[in-house]
């Protein structure tokens, strides 16, 4: 339902017959509220043609009027007036940034109060610097934070636990117009190239000084130690020590699980922790990731998209970073098999209180029961419902409403409450086509409770990024994280989210806060977001 | 809107796959349709000339089972299963027809659909173990472990020599966390193969989680050691399917693979193959220039170089080849014009910085060498050819503690080239004065080396030491 509130935006590849391999990977969105009014705003990530005298109409899928270049920022209503609608309010904040846009993080880096966004592109990134008044500005050069290689996802992430977000950059291949490659299906067709026909770039880790500047540490923590053409990024403690580490779906590769070593450090650990490849040892093609503990074992499990003819990972963690992929027992090896998956988060669409997953779907290669299609790329996105503890996944995916009957070339996709009524909403980026607003209907379909905490650090780290909030009920545990990446190229609502299930009394509610102190709140109210400031609640001894 | 008619009928003829063996042949599937426009020429006409005895023969299983063959080879897995359901339909007791449209649900996913077409095909020759194989998989991928283990047990029993089967057994034990006797299987199938990949590294993540940590790294390194091997099939009717493969790039595909096993010339025909079929395919003649390069035969690399800039001039890797042929035959000028035209293409080509440096090196330009060997680091920072090449033009300019940084970053990981950086490592410290460093790392240069057999190295180290020690006065 995009368009009816006012969410209009088709996603431009500027594509002209070179098969160029940026045209068919991006793009991204974000869910944050930049204006601080309460309700979540749409960022959206735009392509462009690759040489800037061509002229866009005479492209192979020119954009319709009124099509303006560049990203756009869409501001949500919702609070003014009462009603889901949304303004292009793009020109007035100065973000339109236009290059060929892949992804986008969001994160409040100078801890002013107000989300900052962190745009890459195939080509030079861009930080924008949230002004706090409804405008930005493009402060990538003063920050140092440029990248021109072919940039991805990215992640905001305090992995030295001082406060300020340092900024982890996943870069894919060595792809150069000049040097595209003519590849062809099997059938003898032009087609888009495997990342085998390129080599990786590397990825990049800046670090936040605290003063609005950056130092590029990438080789220095380690983090130039492997190479793999990363997609999807999400830090999280897998090992739970307490730091955040770094999982990086690699592309037609080894994944990247770069462990946290406490003094500034990574070491990639992926292929000891049995994070790295399928079940049969061979690399696989991951594309998006998410990280959320959907066994309620406390700890955080990793699910990965893969490309079709693949099936996506359920790699499930032992609680210290060791992993085993359980895709096929829990039913999720065979129903994505037929798909290239990207965008997918944990999250319960039905807050019954169990992590579901959404995938959002789209070849990458002609599909060929699609041959003489004009963009035969087209695959459904999938919807999975967490059936309980050592129960298979049941995919909904048939009886989640219209929007999954398409068949898009779907690949970012965000996450997040858009509509405040307790429910958690999708946008959808589709790749040459319209971006899709997945309005949660499941409020009307049951009657169970929910619960949405917005954290306030005091030492830095404003919205608490990182964080790990806790909600105990009746005997049972719901951990979540507070963080704005995952998926892929998208960003998502940083606040955190509980389904509660048929109860109303939460019996606690513990907020690991992302320095490592834990603080406790009791008599919270369910059905309604509370802000959680640090230093407020009872100080819980911490267990390290 | 027949296009969307024609997909409905393939989906409704795939779903009832499984009891054809009892339909009789009015029921017959019809053919696919297909738009062969934009095949390329070779595949086009192979394929319709397939179509067409299908057609003229349409009672005949042969004919529409090798149609489905000739474009299962080319991907069109959906085509290909209702050509196998239609010779499936004229020859219910072949195991041919009805093992292939197993595989073809199979790779597609439909296990539930396979699982009936496999179980059929088992019926009609219950010794073909790669059906048997194939059947565990996909019960294994829908969770169903009795029948699976069932399965791979009996392949095991049939053939004890298959080390897919136990691969299999040790899956299965994985999934019921059966771990002990899942790392017996998968020992068992490292034993029968022993460069199986996929088995080395299972049996590396069930040793983990046995807490057996020093054995796990130990298969790790044998999976690092070859990580896409794996045994033989014995499918002899799937290595009929891939036959009728004639396309330029599964020939080259094929050289490919010839080359990693380092079997050059075999490769370099294979590649020659694939440009007879195309000759335009431009990788090919990329990856003739290495190929003839390593084997020695200039003229013809140089004749791939200009066949491959005259098919598409826009290829980094057509000049780096050419660039790193031109440094064997010591044409320097000609090579530094091959890299920088490669870094013209992809300024993120860190081997042609690095070549580019070494070059720049040899003739006295160390700064310039340098920052071509920063480029190269900046590109892949865990290149560590390039940190050691800067770590030695750093050390040549006296820049010692620069230089030995660099050389540092190169002593791992620990293969067989480490006692040759860990040596270098030890002159750049007995350069710079620091004579403990120095023998320290000496020393340890000279157990790698001794270690691996690495004789001429050895001897070197020695003389160095030995040169050290009698400055030093200190006993070896």
């Amino acid at each position: 339902m995009a368009e009816e509130v006012g969410l209009k935006f088709h996603h431009f590849t500027g594509a002209i017959g070179e098969f160029y391999m940026p045209e068919i990977m991006g793009a991204g969105v974000a869910l944050f509220d930049y204006d601080n009014d309460g309700d979540l705003d749409i960022y959206l990530i735009q392509g462009t043609t690759f040489d800037p005298a061509q002229d866009p109409q005479r492209t192979k899928f020119p954009p319709a009027p009124p099509w303006k270049p560049g990203n756009r920022l869409f501001r949500n209503l919702l609070s003014e007036t009462g009603k889901l609608q949304f303004v292009d309010v793009t020109e007035k904040a100065g973000v339109g940034h236009i290059g060929y846009g892949m992804g986008v993080a969001v994160g409040d880096y100078d801890n002013d109060g107000f989300h900052d966004l962190y745009v890459t592109n195939f080509g030079h990134n861009v930080l924008y610097h949230n002004n706090g008044d409804g405008t930005f500005t493009d402060v990538t050069a003063k920050a140092g934070v440029d990248d021109p290689r072919w940039s991805t996802s990215a992640a905001w992430v305090d992995y030295d636990h001082d406060g300020h977000l340092d900024l982890f950059v996943a870069n894919y291949l060595d792809f150069t117009v000049k040097g595209n490659k003519h590849c062809l299906a099997s059938t003898g067709e032009r087609d888009y190239c495997t990342p085998k026909m390129y080599q990786p770039v590397p990825a990049r880790l800046f670090h936040n000084r605290g003063d609005g500047t950056f130092e590029d540490l990438t080789e220095a923590a380690g983090v130039g130690a492997a190479i793999g053409p990363g997609l999807g990024v999400v830090c999280a403690d897998f090992n739970g020590d307490g730091w955040p580490d770094i999982y990086v779906a690699n592309d037609g590769a080894a994944a990247h699980l770069w462990i946290n070593h406490r003094n500034g450090t990574f070491k990639e650990m992926s292929l000891l922790a049995g994070a790295a490849y399928s079940a049969d040892g061979l690399p696989q093609a991951g594309m998006g990731v998410t990280a959320g503990d959907f066994d309620g074992d406390g700890d955080e499990d990793i699910f990965k998209t893969n490309l079709t003819n693949e099936g996506a990972n359920l790699y499930v963690n032992d609680g210290r970073g060791n992993f085993y992929d359980a895709s096929g027992e829990l039913g999720l090896l065979l129903p994505t098999f037929p798909y290239t998956g990207f965008g997918t988060e944990w999250f319960d669409y039905d807050n019954d209180g169990r992590l579901d997953l959404f995938i959002a779907n789209g070849a990458v290669n002609r599909i060929e029961s699609l041959r003489g299609k004009l963009y035969p790329f087209g695959q459904p996105n999938q919807l999975f419902h967490n059936e309980g503890k050592g129960k298979k996944f049941c995919e909904m995916t048939s009886v989640a409403g219209p929007a999954f009957a398409l068949s898009e070339v779907s690949r970012g996709a965000a996450f997040g409450d858009i509509d405040n009524d307790g429910a958690v909403d999708i946008v959808v980026a589709n790749n040459n086509g319209p971006v899709r607003l997945l309005l949660n209907q499941s409020r009307s379909l049951n009657h169970n409770h929910w619960l949405l905490v917005q954290l306030e650090g005091s030492r830095g780290n404003r919205f608490g990024m990182g964080a790990t909030v806790e909600v105990r009920q009746r005997g049972r545990k719901l951990l979540r994280r507070a963080h704005t990446d995952s998926s892929y190229l998208s960003a998502n609502d940083i606040r955190v989210h509980f389904g509660l299930g048929e109860y109303t009394k939460i019996d606690e509610l513990i907020v690991r806060w992302p320095d490592g102190k834990r603080e406790s709140w009791d008599k919270i109210q369910a059905d309604r977001l509370v802000t959680i400031r640090q230093g407020t609640g009872k100080v819980v001894p911490t267990r390290d | 809107m027949r296009e969307r008619l024609s997909l409905l009928f393939l989906l409704f003829v795939a779903a009832g796959s499984s009891n054809f063996a009892a339909q009789s042949h009015s029921a017959l599937p019809e053919f696919p349709q297909l738009t062969l426009d934009n095949f390329s020429p070779g595949t086009r006409d192979q394929i319709e000339e397939a179509y067409s005895f299908a057609r003229s023969h349409a009672e005949d299983a042969g004919a529409s089972g090798k149609l489905g063959m000739v474009l299962q080879t080319y991907g069109l897995m959906q085509e290909a299963a209702i050509c196998y359901q239609r010779a499936m339909q004229l020859e219910p007791d072949s195991l041919r027809w009805t093992y292939y449209l197993g595989a073809v649900e199979a790779d597609q996913g439909h296990c539930d659909t396979a699982t009936a077409t496999l179980r059929l095909a088992l019926r009609i020759e219950p010794t073909y173990v790669p059906a048997k194989l194939r059947l565990a998989n996909c019960l294994l991928a829908s969770a169903d472990w009795d029948a699976s283990e069932k399965l791979y047990a009996e392949a095991a029993e049939q053939n004890p020599d298959n080390a897919d089967a136990y691969y299999g057994l040790g899956r299965v034990r994985t999934a019921r966390r059966d771990l002990p006797r899942a790392s017996e299987a998968f020992r068992k199938a490292t034993e029968l193969f022993p460069d199986f990949g996929a088995a080395h590294y299972a049996l590396a993540l069930t040793y983990r989680r046995l807490g057996k940590a020093h054995q796990a790294e130990e298969q790790l390194r044998l999976y690092q050691k070859n990580k896409t091997g794996v045994p033989p099939t014995g499918d002899s009717l799937m290595a009929a399917v891939r036959a009728l493969n004639h396309s330029a790039t599964y020939q080259m595909q094929y050289g490919t693979e010839l080359e990693r096993q380092g079997k050059l010339e075999e490769s370099a025909a294979a590649h020659e193959r694939a440009l007879e079929i195309d000759p335009n395919l431009v990788q090919a003649h990329i990856n003739l220039i290495e190929l003839y390069g390593e084997l020695g035969q200039f003229d013809k690399a140089e004749e791939h170089y200009r066949a491959a800039i005259r098919i598409d001039p826009g290829y980094a890797e057509t000049y780096y080849n050419y660039g790193v042929l031109l440094v064997g035959a010591e044409k320097f000028q000609l090579a530094e014009g091959a890299f920088r035209k490669t870094i013209e293409i992809n300024p993120y080509y860190a081997p042609a910085y690095n070549n580019l440096g070494y070059l720049l090196e040899r003739q006295g330009k160390f700064s310039e060498a340098e920052t071509e060997y920063r480029r190269a680091i900046e590109n892949k920072p865990n290149n560590r050819q390039a940190h050691f090449n800067l770590g030695r033009v750093l050390v040549n300019q006296k820049k010692y503690q620069e230089g030995i940084q660099e050389l540092e970053k190169t002593i791992e990981p620990e293969d067989d080239d480490t006692p040759r950086y860990i040596y270098a490592l030890g002159a750049a410290f007995a350069r710079s004065g620091d004579r403990q460093n120095a023998l320290r790392y000496l020393r340890q240069a000279r157990g790698g080396a001794a270690a691996r057999g690495q004789s001429a190295l050895l001897s070197s180290i020695e003389r160095d030491l030995h040169t050290l020690l009698e400055t030093s006065g200190t006993p070896q």
